[in-house]
């Protein structure tokens, strides 16, 4: 019982705190648009994955943010090219309509993705291998001991293996 | 102190002769056996003097259960005894590496017997000028010095040269005092008694069986043969031994005079040696008759019959124990003492037997002991009855031989009984507070409370009957069967035959059984401590094996320092099962290299010290519940890794997770420094 209300209470604080994110994305995405809409335009085509990430249900901690952290990241570097290139929406669809800019953008996204699918699995595999590893040490431990002390020391782990609850 | 210096070893060790030659000079040989002049379980072999061909002798080979009377063996040594057999030497001569055997030396009776059962009578002439006079002299010496020859009969008298005009009695030291003497021969004190158990006596009993001898020889047979030992033991006490024995015999009246003199029943009134060798004078006034034992005021029923003799009573009573009992607690018997017998001493101390005491109902063996004192009140020079076994004073340590020799487990039981109990104490108490003199006659009052004491821990190995056996028999033989045979009488013997038995036999045998571990107890000191701790070991037990070969082991470093092989080999037999219970393979291994390594040098201490079992056996103990600990300790844990897949893949979601926005991040920080860096130069 105390453990479920530590987690509704866990999920309603990370609500508020989604909430909190985005209410801040909307302020600052209001402030861009009235100041800067190309940057904004640009940005938020690029940032569509990590919209469609926020949409969907993922009960993995950080994956969203993780996501838009990645996505980001490949979205920066286009918009400093949109304000060198001087920020107007001319430039803003040309840049749009470059496949290119597309690939920059999208791929923080895919990289996100794939990171988030493909580490899991690797740690999974290194606590394999370390937990298989540690019963080969046991097994030839256990090997090395019934070695030492004969067959009785087996009858006797089996003993004390009942005896204790 | 070490038991090593406490261990009795003997002054001059005596050296045991080699090739059956004794002293290096007499030769036995063992297959020319002389019957004639074999007593009880001796053997008797013709013997050579290798220094001197003209002189003739015999050896007498003593059986490991027969009773050596050493003060005798010295007297004889010491002086020549005339008018008996001369101990020419004794001691113990080796057969083979591990055979020995005790031999007497003495001697050879040249004419033969004097008399052979069945042969005609002799004269009085012949009996009185040359039989008589020859006895006289051995007795007088024996007697001068407070000793009894107890062997005195009509079997027992040789010629002592070819004319057959000297006359010599047999050899008294090989067997125990009295024990080849016919019933009759004995005087009512010691006439019931086992005839290993009739003590050393006193040299009253000399005379009267000079008394028996010289009727026997007169009459051509053996006073009162028809008669069974109770009939004779009964008709003594009736009608006084000189009429019972005399009774329907033809005698001249000097014999009467001189049987009279001799066969009185109160060993005070009886002639002594000295009145022997002047018997003519002697007779001269007729000395009284002696009319068995003295009768009371008054008649007691018993068993429904009447007595007026208290020693018949006694006697009665010691046939049915159980009636004697009742006897004895009704009281009857304490009124018939103080009314009939008149002796209100002895009237208490019956008192005393049933109402309370020393002697309480609830004790055990209280029966039998009760009856035993009663008797010992009614009959208090006589042998001492218990249950079924009579025996004389100081003669109760060649009894137990005997009960050892014919391996008679009933009479090993009740001996066994009779020292658990505290009557010879109560006995030797009484007897004390009566006659200070008669102080350690039954046996040393030291001895009476250590064999209790023996008793009391006679499941213990070192203790019970076999300690004292020894205790009681210093000079016995040890008579455990691995070195039964040996002559061993020391600790240093013992070691030294038991080593060749042992490596004979490929250390098959026991070398700490009951008799060894007794006999060393009792000829070392400061043993006991280590007996009582073998006595807490479980029988059988590791603990229990490692303690027998300590005390070995001490005994080697005390009495033997050269090297054991045989003992070592048994050592290694016994320790194979102590291996077994070191559970770690390679300890057992390095423990079992250590022991082959140490075994080389012969010695037991070096063993122990090199092996170290006691240890071995803790450390691998305490490794082994440490190995068990880690044994369990890692099924533990791989039970738990093979159950805990779905923690780990969630510990991984987490960890990838953990990894993606740290990558997230430092993948964000990183593009925004490197356009803020690019785009705004």
């Amino acid at each position: 019982m105390a453990n479920k209300s530590k987690k509704a209470e866990q999920a309603t604080e990370s609500k508020m705190g989604q909430n909190f994110i985005i209410v801040w994305i909307l302020v600052l995405s209001g402030l861009g648009i009235v100041f800067v809409p190309p940057t904004m335009l640009v940005l938020i085509a690029g940032m569509i994955p990590s919209f469609v990430a926020l949409l969907l249900p993922n009960d993995r901690p950080g994956g969203p943010a993780a996501m838009m952290a990645f996505n980001l990241a490949g979205v920066i570097p286009v918009i400093g090219i949109l304000w060198e290139r001087g920020q107007t929406f001319h430039e803003a669809f040309k840049i749009l309509s470059d496949v290119y800019m597309w690939l920059a953008m999208l791929s923080g996204a895919g990289l996100a993705v794939f990171l988030a699918w493909g580490v899991p699995i690797v740690v999974f595999a290194v606590y394999e291998m370390q937990a298989k590893a540690t019963l080969g040490r046991l097994q030839k431990q256990r090997a090395k001991l019934i070695e030492e002390w004969g067959g009785q020391f087996v009858t006797d782990v089996k003993d004390l293996e009942q005896e204790q609850p | 102190m070490t038991v090593a210096e406490k261990i009795d070893k003997p002054i001059e060790q005596e050296a045991a002769s080699t090739d059956a030659v004794l002293e290096g000079r007499y030769s036995v040989d063992f297959s020319r056996r002389l019957a004639d002049l074999e007593s009880s379980a001796n053997t008797a072999v013709l013997a050579n003097d290798l220094q001197d061909s003209s002189s003739e002798c015999f050896a007498v080979i003593s059986s490991p259960y027969s009773t050596y009377r050493q003060s005798l063996a010295q007297l004889m040594s010491e002086s020549c005894i005339p008018g008996m057999v001369e101990l020419l030497a004794h001691g113990s001569i080796r057969t083979s590496d591990t055979d020995a055997c005790y031999v007497s030396i003495f001697e050879m009776p040249r004419g033969g017997l004097l008399y052979r059962d069945g042969s005609e009578p002799l004269t009085e002439n012949m009996v009185f000028d040359r039989v008589l006079p020859a006895v006289v002299d051995c007795l007088q010496i024996l007697h001068k010095n407070k000793l009894a020859h107890r062997g005195i009969r009509a079997n027992n008298i040789f010629f002592a040269d070819l004319n057959r005009e000297h006359l010599l009695l047999g050899e008294p030291v090989t067997s125990a005092p009295g024990s080849a003497q016919p019933v009759v021969y004995e005087p009512i004190t010691s006439a019931m008694a086992h005839p290993m158990g009739r003590g050393e006596g006193t040299p009253a009993d000399d005379i009267y069986a000079v008394g028996v001898l010289i009727l026997h020889l007169l009459c051509g047979k053996l006073p009162a043969a028809e008669l069974s030992a109770s009939e004779i033991y009964k008709q003594k006490l009736e009608f006084g031994s000189f009429a019972a024995l005399t009774e329907g015999i033809s005698l001249s009246s000097r014999v009467k005079d001189v049987l009279a003199g001799l066969l009185h029943d109160d060993p005070k009134r009886r002639w002594d040696v000295a009145t022997l060798a002047r018997w003519r004078d002697a007779i001269a006034d007729p000395p009284r008759r002696g009319r068995g034992d003295s009768p009371a005021f008054g008649k007691i029923l018993f068993e429904s019959e009447e007595y007026n003799s208290p020693r018949l009573l006694a006697y009665a009573m010691a046939q049915n124990q159980k009636a004697a009992l009742e006897l004895i607690e009704s009281g009857r018997l304490t009124k018939w003492i103080n009314g009939s017998l008149r002796d209100e001493t002895i009237a208490k101390k019956m008192v005393l037997i049933y109402e309370g005491g020393t002697l309480v109902r609830s004790e055990k063996h209280y029966a039998h002991t009760a009856v035993a004192r009663a008797i010992h009140l009614l009959d208090p020079d006589g042998a001492c009855w218990y249950r079924d076994i009579v025996f004389g004073r100081g003669a109760l340590g060649s009894l137990m031989l005997s009960a050892f020799q014919d391996d008679n487990a009933e009479l090993k039981k009740t001996i066994a009984e009779l020292l658990e109990t505290n009557l010879m104490h109560t006995i030797a108490v009484n007897e004390v507070r009566t006659d200070k003199e008669r102080n350690a006659e039954w046996m040393p009052a030291s001895s009476i409370s250590n064999c209790n004491d023996y008793m009391k821990q006679k499941q213990n190995i070192g203790f019970g009957l076999e300690r004292c056996l020894y205790a009681l028999n210093p000079g016995s033989p040890c008579l455990s069967p691995l070195v039964l045979g040996g002559d061993v009488r020391n600790i240093p013997q013992l070691i030294d035959v038991a080593e060749k038995k042992l490596s004979s036999s490929n250390g098959q045998g026991n070398p700490f059984d009951r008799h060894i571990a007794a006999f060393v107890a009792v000829k070392s000191k400061g043993l006991d401590k280590h007996l009582k701790i073998l006595a807490h070991k479980a029988p059988g037990s590791a603990e229990q094996m490692l303690v027998q070969l300590r005390i070995l082991a001490k005994l080697q470093a005390a009495a033997h320092p050269l090297p054991l092989p045989g003992f070592c080999r048994w050592t290694e037999e016994m320790l194979k099962p102590v291996f077994t219970k070191i559970r770690s393979r390679l300890r057992r291994e390095i423990v079992s290299q250590k022991f082959h390594e140490a075994k080389k040098s012969g010695s037991m201490v070096a063993i122990l010290n090199a092996t170290d079992i006691e240890r071995q056996l803790a450390a691998d103990a305490r490794e082994y519940d440490e190995a068990l600990a880690v044994a369990d300790e890692g099924d533990r844990i791989a039970v738990y890794l093979e159950k805990s897949v779905e923690q780990r893949r969630t510990a991984a979601m987490r960890y990838g997770a953990w990894i993606t926005s740290v990558l997230a991040i430092t993948s964000l920080m990183s593009s925004m420094i490197l356009s803020a860096l690019y785009f705004l130069e």
